[in-house]
């Protein structure tokens, strides 16, 4: 009889749930993606019914539901938090003490509340928020063994964790713990930079190439301490989070000339330099904490996971640095991959079932591709009864042939695909997609597209099998959580004269082909690569090589299909509405092909930025 | 959640913290003792924490189980008596009565208050 294990994350970020049986992953989702709403931290009843559904299973027949954390040692530290932080602890206390006690130590009854069971167990089980990531990281990788590490904000009280996985065991030695947090510490720098903490991490990184590391000094001097072996401590006086719900006070702000970026407001050079310092402090802790438990475990592969080990400039920098021969990181790195490591957890380490052997160095993520798939027939369901104008191409080559055309001309592609992504990138399945060699394509999809900020970089999703004639990289990239350099011989010269002069204005360096792969290419020739691989992702890989023939170049500009602050698409529906509310020109839903220009002018007036509340 | 029972579960929560954590807090302050380290000391060689345990036992991941107030009592006094923690201890069945309080409060309507989207969600 099948082992039915369901996992579910939820109440801090991306709410999320997984399914597995018998140690595969049969489904795995975010709230956000059902609920449309932005990292939505809720209880994930549409995420977890997906879940049975995508595996035809009753909740009744579950085996064991478990939650990726446990709430009793996550209440266990806020006392102690409030205990530490003294009279000015008592707000915080009042308000997370509340929302603990009084709801989210209660998993029987959300679950039974969204499900009507507790599975054969007859209780919800409990993982440690850290063994979660790790279990996340290791059970999926294509090692036999490993090195784990694990580095994000907080679970309960870790914030670092090191370890090492073998068969189907997983252990953690060793941890730092709140509130020394390397994660919050860079949550910290993006709140002062006017950004949102858990979203804008991404564009704190994105900036950080534009500035110099001018205050890693004062970091270093005043923040934090770093030992050799990368763990550290930070001066918790300069940070209001524990008597606040603020990340950073006055003290913080006197260190570095003045109050926080206000948000939207222009960004200044001092925010690119405490960006680059940021970075480059994370970067040198994650490469000491690598070389540390290279040293301490043997192990020649290293798997991650964690909020940080999102940071893909840091990690690009840490398989470059080859520390480890290999290194595989868990896409859903953040809170939602949280659900599917303790429900492999406890598959493997409370029902005691083997690990199946890694088969030839593959990894069981299968893509990434464990959301939501809809076929052709529910795709013309919906374009018909919504009188929608559309043109059904069944023959594959045509299709792509065709879609791979407008690319070519400057066209900018909705691309919806196959089961939906797992994690917080597109890989493909749920992408907008451009053309990596027109130098207005970054501006056109920054502005008219995705509505976001001009400085940010675009992904290539470049042929696995030519990555090596574009980028300084040996490793796969599969699921674009490596930044690796440009090949020097593809780079353009770049006139910076004006911008180290003292002209903040980004646009001029912005606007500078950087490379024959201008779209792709960001300020310091570096890239989010995704290497694409005919096995895992067939169709997309199928679409870039008919790229390739057209043009001779094998890669596209693959980012989120969303606008700022909505989840990526899930939905046909989805899709169609952020399409009309963008300057997308063309929208691909399996077979269906949606023209921009034949499209009705939309009834719907509602503006997205209202909807979605800005990232 | 309505206005009256926000302000009835932060009454709730003050007077817990008023009646328990504030004295314990102030014993703590008065011996010099920190819940945790506030800043680093370089006479470290290194800042990792061995973990009790390096891998989670069956009984561990039941450790977080409550069906009701009087196992919640049951879990927060192991915990805490584990960590050699046993003033808290000593109180396990306060929060947990204050719990059973709490929990018609947000059951009706869950917290309708979201945190700052500007500060890191970690308790």
């Amino acid at each position: 009889m099948s082992r039915l294990i369901l996992g579910i994350s939820a109440f801090y970020h991306d709410a999320a749930a997984a399914l597995v049986r018998d140690g595969q992953i049969v489904a795995a989702a975010q709230e956000e993606r059902f609920s449309r709403k932005k990292h939505d931290p809720r209880f994930p009843v549409n995420a977890i019914n997906y879940c049975l559904e995508e595996g035809f299973v009753d909740a009744s027949e579950l085996d064991a539901i478990i939650f990726y954390d446990n709430p009793v040692a996550t209440f266990d530290r806020v006392v102690e938090n409030a205990l530490a932080a003294g009279s000015g602890g008592r707000q915080q206390f009042v308000e997370a003490a509340g929302q603990i006690l009084g709801d989210k130590l209660w998993l029987d009854d959300h679950v039974r509340g969204a499900i009507g069971s507790l599975g054969r167990e007859g209780r919800v089980l409990f993982s440690e928020h850290h063994m979660a990531h790790a279990a996340s990281a290791f059970y999926p990788s294509p090692f036999e063994h490993a090195a784990i590490l694990t580095i994000d904000g907080v679970g309960e009280w870790a914030t670092t964790s090191l370890g090492s996985g073998d068969g189907s065991t997983v252990r953690l030695f060793s941890e730092i713990n709140y509130p020394h947090s390397l994660g919050l510490l860079y949550s910290a720098f993006t709140y002062f930079c006017g950004f949102k903490v858990n979203s804008g991490e991404y564009k704190l990184m994105g900036l950080a190439p534009y500035g110099e590391p001018r205050y890693y000094e004062t970091i270093r001097r005043a923040l934090i301490d770093v030992r050799d072996d990368g763990s550290y401590r930070l001066d918790t006086s300069f940070f209001a989070y524990l008597d606040s719900m603020q990340m950073t006070g006055d003290k913080f702000a006197s260190l570095f000339g003045g109050p926080a970026r206000a948000p939207e407001t222009p960004i200044t050079r001092r925010e690119m330099d405490l960006a680059a310092s940021v970075q480059k402090l994370t970067e040198e802790i994650m490469l000491k904490t690598a070389r540390h438990l290279r040293e301490i475990t043997g192990e020649s592969r290293l798997v991650m996971a964690g909020g940080v080990a999102l940071n893909c400039v840091a990690n690009g920098k840490l398989v470059a640095e080859g520390i480890f021969d290999e290194v595989w990181i868990q896409p859903a790195a953040g809170d939602a991959g949280g659900a599917l490591g303790a429900a492999l957890l406890a598959n493997h380490m409370y029902f005691d079932e083997p690990r199946t052997a890694p088969s030839r160095g593959r990894d069981a993520q299968q893509g990434s591709l464990l959301g939501p798939r809809f076929s052709s027939a529910e795709v013309l369901a919906y374009v018909e009864r919504n009188n929608l104008p559309y043109q059904q191409v069944t023959h594959r080559d045509a299709r792509l042939e065709t879609v791979a055309a407008a690319l070519a001309e400057g066209k900018i592609v909705g691309w919806f695909t196959g089961r939906m992504e797992f994690g917080p990138r597109s890989l493909g399945a749920r992408s907008i997609l451009g053309d990596p060699r027109n130098p207005a394509t970054q501006a056109l999809m920054n502005l008219k597209i995705k509505y976001r900020e001009s400085f940010r970089p675009f992904a290539p999703s470049v042929l696995r099998e030519r990555a090596a004639e574009y980028f300084e990289l040996d490793a796969a990239s599969p699921y674009m959580l490596l930044v690796a350099p440009v090949n020097k011989e593809r780079r353009l010269p770049m006139d910076m004269a004006r911008f180290y002069g003292g002209d903040d204005d980004m646009m001029s360096v912005i606007n500078q082909p950087r490379s024959d792969v201008p779209a792709i290419t960001h300020v310091d020739y570096s890239a989010r690569v995704q290497t694409v691989d005919a096995s895992t992702s067939p169709e997309f890989h199928a679409l870039i090589r008919a790229f390739e023939r057209l043009t001779g170049c094998p890669m596209l500009v693959n980012t989120s299909f969303n606008v700022r602050g909505e989840p990526i698409v899930c939905s046909p529906q989805d899709a169609y509405r952020c399409f009309m509310r963008t300057e997308m020109d063309l929208l691909v839903m399996e077979d269906v092909l949606l023209w921009r220009k034949d499209q009705p002018v939309p009834q719907d007036n509602e503006d997205w930025r209202t909807t979605y509340e800005l990232d | 959640m309505n206005s009256t029972k926000d302000a009835q579960l932060a009454q709730l929560m003050g007077t817990l913290y008023d009646e328990v954590l504030a004295p314990i807090a102030g014993r703590m302050r008065a011996q010099g003792v920190q819940a945790f380290p506030l800043a680093p000391d370089v006479t470290w060689l290194s800042y990792y924490v061995r973990r009790r345990r390096s891998a989670m036992t069956h009984a561990d991941f039941t450790s977080a189980a409550c069906a009701d107030p009087a196992e919640l009592a049951l879990r927060l006094g192991a915990h805490w008596r584990a960590l050699g923690r046993h003033e808290l201890a000593g109180h396990a069945a306060r929060f947990a009565a204050d719990a059973a309080a709490a929990r018609p409060l947000l059951a009706a309507a869950p917290a309708a208050a979201q945190p700052s989207p500007y500060v890191y969600a970690m308790f």
